[in-house]
């Protein structure tokens, strides 16, 4: 019975990999880090596997514990310390998109925790408030304060002053 | 959405793009529970030396050795009429030639040289981005249309350049407005280039005076032919 929990653990762990990677580099900013949360969360995820069986949403449920385990996570060095590379990829054309994209990442890099999760859920994985709120298990009204504060830090950077103040409680489409 | 909002969008798109791929060591739980043990006093040794290369990293990245090739945002690496395939960052050594000057400018060349046994290609123009010290903060160069912007290859050992024009912030400065604000007169200790399809960059010590106003703000060429 083992044999087949953990085939069939391995078997969601493989096809959800690039996507846990992908949240947890987005959170941690650093690639090293990003393997260790991953594994991190896919050892406590396959200990509970055992206990309760495949998930109802395994996907939903990956990320969840992600999120979770970045936010508690003792051994992740302060935001502070976190360095990301520069960004790649980027054309001759759009020196200036690079710029700004690279300010954005540098401070996500210096926003607490939680803040910038939120930004990864909502503008990343385009969670409504709701879902946010049950993912970092919080309310609602949480969520847009973490996400304001989070803009406010974004628009301190002195090349991204020229944006608008009206960000941080976004206006749901219908 | 707000233009923020878009921006902090695109920022994780993009960086999304840069995540580790997964390994069969990444999602074996023998392969994850035999690192765990074995790591769990090392880790905070580590992390700190992983940190001091992410640093270093930084400095070196122009030459460093990709695990992957890199590719068109389509995932496929982009190749032209000539078969050859456009340079990768980490194919060429980047380097700054001697500085030139006339009229108040100063003029800086890139050069970029093939160190792979393959022949690549360079078209358009370079990124480059200036990191600020006085006051702290990017500067990009603008693009100088100069000459033709056609698509060159390089061949193994060859070079080609691409020119950075610095004008002299002193052409703005009266006696009575020693900074002058036509001109926003900062400080560059670092000069960033990124080649178009590459991945990396390359990081260049460069030390100058320049203007941040767009009326003299540094400008780049298109790559041209080495020597031409």
């Amino acid at each position: 019975v083992e044999v087949d929990e953990r085939a069939e653990f391995e078997q969601v762990a493989v096809a959800n990999a690039p996507a846990m990677l992908r949240w947890a580099y987005l959170l941690s900013g650093d690639h090293g880090l990003a393997e260790d949360l991953v594994q991190e969360s896919l050892l406590k995820v396959f200990r509970r596997w055992k206990r309760s069986g495949t998930p109802r949403n395994p996907p939903a449920y990956l990320r969840q514990v992600i999120v979770n385990e970045y936010l508690s996570w003792r051994r992740l060095r302060s935001n502070s310390e976190v360095v990301g590379p520069p960004l790649e990829g980027a054309q001759p054309d759009h020196a200036e998109a690079w710029i700004e994209r690279d300010l954005v990442w540098r401070a996500m890099s210096r926003l607490p925790r939680r803040q910038r999760a939120v930004l990864v859920l909502r503008y990343y994985e385009d969670l409504t408030d709701a879902d946010i709120a049950t993912t970092l298990g919080c309310a609602e009204g949480t969520v847009r304060s973490l996400a304001s504060r989070a803009f406010l830090t974004l628009r301190a950077e002195p090349q991204l002053d020229r944006y608008d103040h009206s960000v941080g409680n976004r206006l749901e489409t219908p | 959405m707000t233009p923020l909002e878009e921006l902090v969008r695109n920022t994780l798109t993009a960086q999304a793009q840069q995540a580790p791929r997964p390994t069969q060591a990444t999602t074996s739980i023998d392969a994850i529970t035999q690192r765990r043990s074995r790591s769990s006093w090392t880790t905070p040794l580590l992390a700190a030396a992983a940190s001091a290369l992410v640093v270093v990293g930084l400095v070196l990245v122009a030459n460093r050795p990709h695990d992957v090739p890199a590719t068109s945002p389509t995932g496929i690496p982009t190749a032209n009429t000539t078969g050859s395939t456009a340079c990768l960052q980490h194919q060429l050594q980047i380097h700054l030639g001697r500085t030139g000057g006339a009229a108040g400018s100063s003029y800086v060349p890139i050069v970029f040289r093939n160190t792979s046994a393959q022949s690549c290609t360079l078209s358009g123009y370079p990124s480059v981005v200036f990191t600020l010290v006085s006051p702290s903060g990017t500067l990009a160069a603008l693009h100088n249309p100069v000459g033709s912007s056609k698509t060159l290859v390089v061949d193994p050992g060859k070079r080609v350049h691409a020119t950075v024009a610095i004008t002299n912030p002193d052409n703005y400065m009266t006696s009575t407005n020693p900074a002058s604000s036509t001109c926003g007169l900062v400080h560059a200790a670092a000069m960033t280039v990124q080649v178009g399809s590459g991945t990396g960059a390359a990081v260049l010590a460069f030390s100058s005076d320049m203007c941040q106003n767009k009326n003299g703000r540094p400008t780049v060429t298109p790559y041209a032919k080495h020597g031409h």
